[in-house]
Formats: C-alpha cells, structure tokens, sequence
C-alpha cells in the first residue's frame, strides 16, 4: 500500500501497481538506481520493520530458478536477508530485504576517508560472507561493490548485498559468464573471455580494498582515468551510446593491462604487507589469486595483527597501536616533518628519533 | 574426497589438506595453511582465529578432520602449551563435520600396515599430513 506521493513516474506501471497492491507494506520513499533497477523504502505493518523492495529486470520465471531457490535459504550475518523473491510478469524479479541502517559503503567512502582498520575489518567481514556464498551455496556474486555492501551499525559488520547477478557454479574449477553490470570492478577474464569464477569474486573484493585504502580508483569522477589523448577520442564521439562504448573499451584496455588497479598509488605510509596483499587478490591470472577467501582472510586478520592503524587526516596521519601508544606526523609552516607520540590519550610530546624524514618518521611511528 | 589434518604446535595450528582423485591417487592441495595467534589473551585474536578455521573448512569442504592428539597430563618437556589447548578448543567447536583425534601411535601402526604414497610438502607439516592421509583411509 501507499499513503505518499511516490513520484514513481520513472518506474514501470507493472512495478507500480504491484506497490500499490502490496497490502502487507507500507511503502513511503522510491529511489531510482538507473541501470541498477528500481527501488522503494516501506515499512511492514504486522513486523514493524523497514524493509527495502528492489526490482530487477529477470527472464521469465526468475523464482524457479536455482538462484532464487537457494536465494531464500542463506542466512549469514554478512549476507542480505531476503523475507521475499518471486517474479514479477512481464520481466522483472523482486526481492524483499530489510533496511540496513547504515547504508552502503560507497556512500561511507564518499563521505569521509576510512582508517586502514576500518577497511581490514570490512573485507575480513566481506570475506566471510564470501565463504558462505561460494562454499556452501556454490555461488558467485558477480557484482561485488562498494555500492552492494551494505553497513549495519548496530553490530558493526559490512553485509554483502543485491544478489540480484548471483549465479551458481556446478564444477569446482567451473566458470559462469560475468555480469556486464558495473565495468569498473570486472576482472581480467571477464573481459578478455566473458568468464567469471570464484577467484572472479576475490579480483572484485581485492578492488574494493584498494578503494577503501584510499588508492587511485575516482569513481565519481571516471575521467580522471584518462589520459590527454583518450579524452581527446572520447571529446571527439558525438553519439552518447558510442561515447560511452569508447569508455568502457579504454576502461576494458586498462584493466587488462592492470593499470586500472594500481598498487603502486598505495597510499605511502601502508607497510609492505599491504601491496602484497593486494598484488595476490588483483593478479592478471585468476588461478594465481587467493584460491578461496578464507586464503585471502588470512592475510587480512594477518595485516590486522601485525600493522598499526593509520588514519589519514587532510593535514596529518595518525599511527594507532593496539597497547595505546599514539603517533602523529605533520609538516609544521617550515616544512618540517614533525613526529609526536602520547600514550592512552595523554598530552602529545615531540619525538625527535628520527632525521627529518617523513620515511624516517614513519618508521619510528611504526614500532609499537 | 579431501581430508584435513590439523597439528598445534605452540600458537600455531598447521593444516594440511589431501584429495583422493578418481584414479585412487592422493595429492597434497594448495589450500593447505599455518594459523596462529600472536597474543592468545585478545578476544579480537580468538575471533579471528575462529573465524578464519571456520572459513578455511567451509571453503575446503572435506569429508573428515582429525587433529593430532596431545597428552595433556604430560609433565616437563613433554607439557603441550597451554595456548594449544586453547586452539585445539576453537577448532573443536566447527559444527559441520566432527574433528577427530588422532593419536601418532595410531598413525604409526597404521603405516606399519599400508605403504604411505608421497610425502608432506613442508617437513613441519610431517604430523598433520600423516592425520590427513590416514583419514583418507
């Protein structure tokens, strides 16, 4: 049911009528998310609980499909619920989900630069769902995003989201074909082959912690990936369809030739650790990633022991231990690294025991 | 059919995961690992801990996994750590296949019997491959 204007205008009379015939919903907020489908905001009366309905476009009979049955089934912590999924005639699949507090990890990124513990122990969380998906359900996500993980700040875990690309893999080694829906996160084989398999998920996982480690990945501001001369192409395509099939023909080039994800625009206080990560979780040849996530867990939990927490702050960084111990670098109006440490938030003292050097500095700042 | 085969030494449990083919022959897969914790008083260690164990069997999905037993009334050099029981605890609680205990001396009578085929990757994953491979029996 509705009791507001929707201004749904956009959506399909198929989807807004079923809406509007929903008697058990209250639905009070529609958001269109382009390519991405249609979505609405409602609240169910008998659960009081505010619920997400999200549409995509499906072939015919999507419920019966295997998807859609093991779909209904999976309950993890780090996955979307799903109260309800059936097809909806003439071509669309709609699923019933609840509404995740803290809202998806794009909009958290886009918002302010997370710490890189913070980023550790969302793709630690990531990663489990992960293993839920591809070891108990054979299942490969396909669209892995920030845009699709959602946050839950009641109990502070990252829950992967839209299954709506989720396809299952019947042979251990087996592929499926990828998921043509965001071009910026596909990986290497998806491109060159059309094929998608389990280590296809840990590339996409991999560009998602390179993007909440503050690498180059400008994703609200794509051109920026261009060079002079392929914008010069791009300036010179007068029809927006081919415009945009140039972008993600040069787009397709770069993540073949691995410039896409650069590791080498780590941010440069990261430890060594870091880029190996990364470097395993991104390679070129898909059976040289992480051969499941609980692999790539590992590393992460790992990176968590064993590295400080660095907060990048616009005018300092941070370097966090876990025994308390704190310190800060900046550059003073001289132009001089300046390092200070304090412990269990006592006052800042200056640390002289370095030479100068901001990779001296940090070096100090590194041990515990 | 694949099987893990788990030692704790110290902080440290190292796995080892074999798969039986078709033809009977048995391989060592990549999948094997060491997990460990730094500073076992943690909880944030525990969990991770527990979380990537967990993980890991989801991902490998083996038929059966034993861990090598300990005597845990052994007295000065042979006291196993206390931290490993610890571990040994957290492995335990995986709720989707029973983790069995495998004492070397069955092991060691077991291979008196049948003739073990290849050997452990690494020479510090000799004990947990020897569980492994009995398992696969």
């Amino acid at each position: 049911m509705v009791t507001v204007e929707l201004n749904d205008e956009d959506s399909v009379k198929a989807i807004q009528d079923f809406v509007r015939n929903t008697p058990d919903i209250n639905v009070y907020e529609y958001i269109r998310r382009g390519c991405n489908g249609d979505v609405y905001f409602g609240k169910r009366i008998k659960m009081n609980d505010d619920v997400v309905l999200k549409f995509y476009w499906s072939h015919p009979n999507y419920d019966a499909a295997e998807e859609a049955v093991i779909l209904r089934h999976i309950e993890h912590d780090n996955i979307l619920k799903i109260h309800d999924l059936r097809f909806l005639p003439p071509n669309y699949a709609y699923f019933l989900t609840p509404r995740i507090s803290g809202g998806d990890l794009q909009g958290v990124i886009d918002d302010r630069r997370l710490s890189s513990k913070e980023a550790l122990e969302i793709i630690a969380g990531v990663l489990l769902g992960l293993t839920e998906l591809h070891s108990k359900h054979k299942l490969v996500h396909r669209d892995l995003k920030p845009g699709n993980i959602l946050l839950d700040l009641k109990k502070n875990i990252p829950i992967i989201a839209d299954l709506g690309a989720v396809k299952k893999i019947h042979k251990a080694d087996g592929c499926v074909t990828a998921s043509k829906s965001t071009y910026l996160y596909l990986p290497p084989e998806a491109i060159l082959a059309n094929e998608y398999y389990y280590q296809s998920d840990i590339y996409q996982v991999g560009v998602i912690m390179f993007q909440l480690l503050g690498c180059f990945f400008p994703i609200n501001s794509p051109m920026d990936w261009l060079t002079a001369r392929e914008k010069k192409q791009l300036d010179g395509i007068r029809n927006t369809t081919d415009k945009y099939r140039k972008f993600d023909e040069i787009i397709g080039k770069k993540i073949v030739k691995g410039q896409l994800v650069d590791t080498n625009t780590l941010p440069f206080y990261l430890d060594p650790g870091f880029k190996r990560v990364l470097n395993k979780a991104l390679n070129f040849h898909y059976e040289k990633r992480y051969k499941n996530p609980s692999l790539f867990l590992k590393e992460v939990h790992s990176l968590l022991r064993v590295c400080p927490d660095y907060v990048h702050e616009p005018d300092k960084l941070i370097v966090k231990h876990e025994n308390g111990k704190e310190f800060q670098m900046y550059k003073n109006k001289k132009d001089e690294v300046v390092l200070e440490k304090r412990l269990s938030n006592k006052d800042w003292r200056k640390d002289n025991g370095h030479n100068g050097t901001i990779e001296s500095a940090l070096k100090v700042a590194r041990l515990k | 059919m694949k099987t893990i085969g788990i030692q704790i030494k110290s902080t440290e449990a190292i796995m080892v995961v074999l798969e039986k083919d078709d033809a009977g022959n048995i391989t060592q897969t990549n999948e094997s690992a060491k997990f460990g914790i730094d500073d076992p008083t943690k909880p944030n260690q525990v969990r991770q801990f527990r979380d990537q164990i967990n993980a890991a069997f989801d991902s490998i999905g083996a038929s059966r996994i034993g861990i090598v037993a300990r005597n845990a009334n052994g007295k000065g050099d042979r006291a196993p750590s206390p931290i490993s029981f610890k571990l040994e605890g957290i492995i335990q609680l995986y709720d989707k296949v029973d983790v069995e205990q495998i004492w070397k001396q069955t092991t060691i009578a077991y291979f008196k019997k049948i003739a073990k085929t290849g050997s452990a990757k690494n020479k510090y994953q000799d004990d947990a491959y020897d569980v492994a491979y009995f398992l696969m029996s």
